[in-house]
């Protein structure tokens, strides 16, 4: 029964879940192997490809090196493991997916089960293949059985970790909506999730700046690394690894307890839990529709973290170029157009902000034009606080006509991209309102376009960079913010001729 | 409903004419929707659009999904003036004709005429003469019904002290107040259906198409749709609705036009459909317009012969 169960219940979950995030699809095949198959093979070759880094380095450091990249390994099981279980998880609870359940002569203890099972059928054995080929070819390469061993171990107490994560953050997130603080937290969380590769790269170069081999042993002594670190070599890292392991049965007991929780209570816990405040409507120079954007955008913690990162990132890379190269670098010109262009991308999540709630605007007397020209000026919007701070960072460095000129020509950028991103996403919306899915616009499309902003922006960019030989770059900065108005007036025009309604 | 205006005027106990405002005519307490001839033509400009003057018209419309006609030729008038209810099985096209009101199917063939407009070919406009509330509620789940009235006020051009005024009557009618700062993903399934109806309502359209408006709603809410919906009609508005609950349509509706299989099976006042038809009531004449009475009876049979 509980198989049954389960099995009926990852379907739906995970069909719900890629329409929702549209997380890549995978055929779901009958069988758990088959279901794991595509996941096991992507993680069998990521594990060797990264373990095979061991063979380069000497026989007596291969022991360590291990350590390193199947901690590395191992944290990254957590973290993906987590991540899809809290992903799939809150659609469970958010689409009440288990109230179809509470009527039938179900028993508690096989819905337990079922729950648990849902690890394994979500791909919980495939994340095992993160770390246990990897082990396999360590512990060989370092001659060392211990090795493979504390891999193996290292990898059933990650997935149990990720497990109990996952049923933690799935069980709170679905009032990630409501309450500002998990809001905060859940944004933060996404942000750590997209950002995860710059991070690790920094805190890398910053490893090597500050010399951190000292820190080995306290690495080895450090959760998942421990580990593996005891397999080989026992010692203090054997405490602290039977520490982890009892930590992570416990993360696993409270979530999967946690979780069970949430779902039993169901919609009276979400009813019982909604404050009710007074009311009123919304007011203001600020139109309403982008104030509905701005709403949506602070409730929807996933789309906002994509959307600060797209923003913020170039903004911080122009900083950090700013800060090593100096302002009046001849190339800044082209780097502000360039980066500027990256950041309107931003528009097209705002179009799967909409969710549902995109139907009812098929029912409103709603062109795509208008709605692409909101759009656009929603990311602008949102853009103007971060142009701001290139403005005022620029004009630091080289003076207020500077800062203008960069201000202007990044803003000219950024804005045309919005209207130019809008534009093609408020094309791509379907003709009927049943067709829409917050992944109508598909990740081809998405690919698509912003492989033609790179070309267009990056080719522009790298015009203005030529042109930066030969004038100076105030003289750029002015051509730049020029080739930026230029493309802004396409922009209205191509919106202005999107006058068919949704 | 009368011909002329002369007609009209025998039938009608009270005339009221507030010149260049509106006319109203009374007969038995209700009012009365008419088409008038060219003895009315002196005052038809001044009624123009608040009595007779609405009209959603379907001209041999067909729309098909694959091999399946969910609506097959269907030729229709819906006048305002009066409350007009659409009735017919699961998957007769009561919703499909619906939806071809505000433009979102469109037809195959045949034209559809929202006001004189053609919502084929110009659905904002069709969008702002009509109300529409679907069958199934679409809403932003993760705003209020405050922030959701805010942003159709803006679309719909109402003016902000205005769209208050509405707001507030409409929350005090449907009793939305405790739910108005509540997420429209937390709201119970009869408020979200009020809100979805509040939606329809706010612009105060010409026109009002509710697909199972009283699906969820509580006796009290469904009490104060009703009156609304004879309000508006009493207005001169258009009120179409679609229902599969045959009591309520009689109740309200002053027409009924029964859909079988894509196509209009019968159409007409409820008195005049019994006695064309000689039913007993509403659910009679909808089981032989529909041609289902038969085939129910030989089920009823089979179950209480098991």
């Amino acid at each position: 029964m509980w198989l049954t169960l389960a099995r009926v219940l990852a379907r739906e979950a995970q069909y719900r879940a890629r329409r929702r995030y549209g997380r890549r699809a995978y055929r779901l095949a009958r069988s758990m192997l088959l279901s794991n198959l595509l996941s096991i093979l992507m993680f069998t070759a990521i594990s060797l490809g990264l373990s095979s880094a061991v063979a380069a380095v000497p026989a007596e450091a291969r022991v360590e090196a291990s350590i390193w990249v199947l901690g590395v390994l191992g944290v990254f099981e957590m973290f993906i493991g987590g991540f899809t279980m809290a992903s799939t998880l809150q659609v469970l609870l958010a689409d009440r997916l288990l109230d179809f359940i509470t009527p039938l002569p179900v028993r508690e203890s096989d819905v337990r089960k079922a729950l648990l099972a849902l690890v394994v059928i979500w791909g919980g054995v495939a994340m095992l293949f993160l770390v246990v080929p990897g082990a396999a070819l360590a512990g060989y390469l370092a001659g060392s059985i211990g090795v493979f061993a504390g891999g193996v171990a290292e990898a059933a107490f990650c997935l149990l970790m990720a497990a109990g994560l996952g049923y933690l953050a799935g069980s709170v997130s679905p009032k990630a909506t409501r309450r500002p603080l998990i809001r905060a937290a859940s944004t933060l969380v996404w942000l750590l999730v997209f950002f995860s590769g710059f991070m690790f790269n920094f805190v890398s170069r910053l490893a090597e700046r500050l010399e951190l081999e000292p820190l080995g042993p306290l690495l080895q002594l450090t959760p998942p690394f421990c580990i593996v670190a005891a397999g080989a070599s026992g010692g203090y890292a054997a405490l602290s690894s039977a520490c982890w392991m009892l930590a992570s049965l416990l993360v696993f007991k409270a979530g999967a307890r946690r979780f069970w929780r949430a779902v039993a209570a169901g919609e009276a816990l979400l009813a019982a839990e909604a404050k009710v405040s007074g009311w009123r409507l919304w007011r203001g120079l600020l139109p309403a529709s982008l104030r509905k954007d701005l709403t949506l955008l602070s409730r929807t913690p996933r789309v906002l973290a994509s959307t600060i990162g797209y923003m913020a990132f170039p903004a911080l890379y122009i900083m950090m170029s700013l800060t090593e190269a100096g302002a009046a670098s001849r190339f800044m010109a082209a780097i502000l157009f360039f980066f500027g262009g990256l950041t309107g991308l931003s528009a097209q999540y705002l179009y799967s902000l909409e969710g549902e709630g995109a139907k009812l605007l098929y029912h409103l007397p709603v062109r795509r034009g208008g709605l692409a020209f909101r759009k656009a000026c929603t990311t602008m919007l949102l853009l103007a606080p971060l142009s701001l701070m290139v403005l005022a960072a620029i004009g630091y460095f080289s003076g207020a006509a500077a800062g203008l000129l960069a201000f202007l020509s990044y803003m000219l950028s950024s804005s045309s991209s919005a209207l130019l991103t809008s534009y093609l996403a408020a094309r791509e919306m379907p003709d009927e309102p049943t067709a829409w899915t917050p992944q109508t616009i598909s990740a081809a499309t998405r690919v698509v376009v912003m492989i033609g902003m790179l070309v267009l922006y990056g080719g522009l960019a790298a015009a203005l960079a030529a042109i930066g030989f030969f004038i100076s770059w105030l003289a750029a900065s002015a051509t730049a913010a020029l080739a930026g108005l230029l493309l802004l007036a396409v922009g209205v025009k191509a919106i202005k001729g999107l006058s068919s309604p949704l | 409903m009368p011909a002329t205006l002369s007609e009209a005027l025998k039938k009608s106990s009270t005339v009221s004419i507030h010149v260049g405002l509106q006319v109203e005519l009374n007969c038995c307490g209700q009012g009365l929707a008419c088409s008038f001839s060219s003895e009315a033509l002196f005052i038809s400009a001044a009624i123009s659009g608040l009595i007779g003057g609405c009209m959603l018209k379907y001209i041999d419309v067909t729309k098909r999904y694959g091999d399946v006609a969910a609506v097959n030729g269907v030729s229709l008038e819906v006048e305002g003036g009066r409350v007009t209810a659409l009735l017919g099985p699961n998957g007769s096209g009561k919703s499909t004709l619906m939806k071809m009101a505000i433009g979102v199917v469109k037809p195959d063939s045949g034209i559809v005429e929202v006001d004189g407009v053609n919502p084929a070919e110009d659905p904002c406009e069709a969008r702002r003469l009509i109300g529409y509330s679907p069958e199934d509620v679409v809403l932003y789940e993760s705003l209020t019904p405050a922030e959701v009235f805010s942003f159709l006020g803006e679309v719909y051009e109402v003016p902000g002290s205005e769209l208050e005024r509405r707001v507030r009557r409409y929350v005090r009618l449907f009793k939305l107040g405790e739910e108005m700062g509540k997420l429209c993903g937390e709201l119970s399934r009869g408020n979200r259906r009020k809100v979805s109806l509040v939606s329809a309502l706010l612009h105060e359209p010409r026109i009002l198409v509710l697909d199972e408006p009283f699906t969820g709603l509580d006796p009290k809410s469904a009490r104060v749709l009703k009156e609304l919906m004879r309000k508006m009609a009493y207005e001169g508005r258009v009120v179409l609705f679609s229902t599969h609950i045959l009591e309520l349509a009689e109740a309200v509706a002053e027409r009924v036009v029964i859909m079988h299989r894509g196509k209009v099976a019968a159409e007409g006042e409820p008195s005049e459909l019994r006695e064309e038809l000689k039913a007993s009531d509403l659910e009679d004449v909808f089981m032989r317009a529909t041609g289902l009475s038969e085939e129910l009876e030989e089920l009823v049979k089979s179950l209480w012969g098991e």
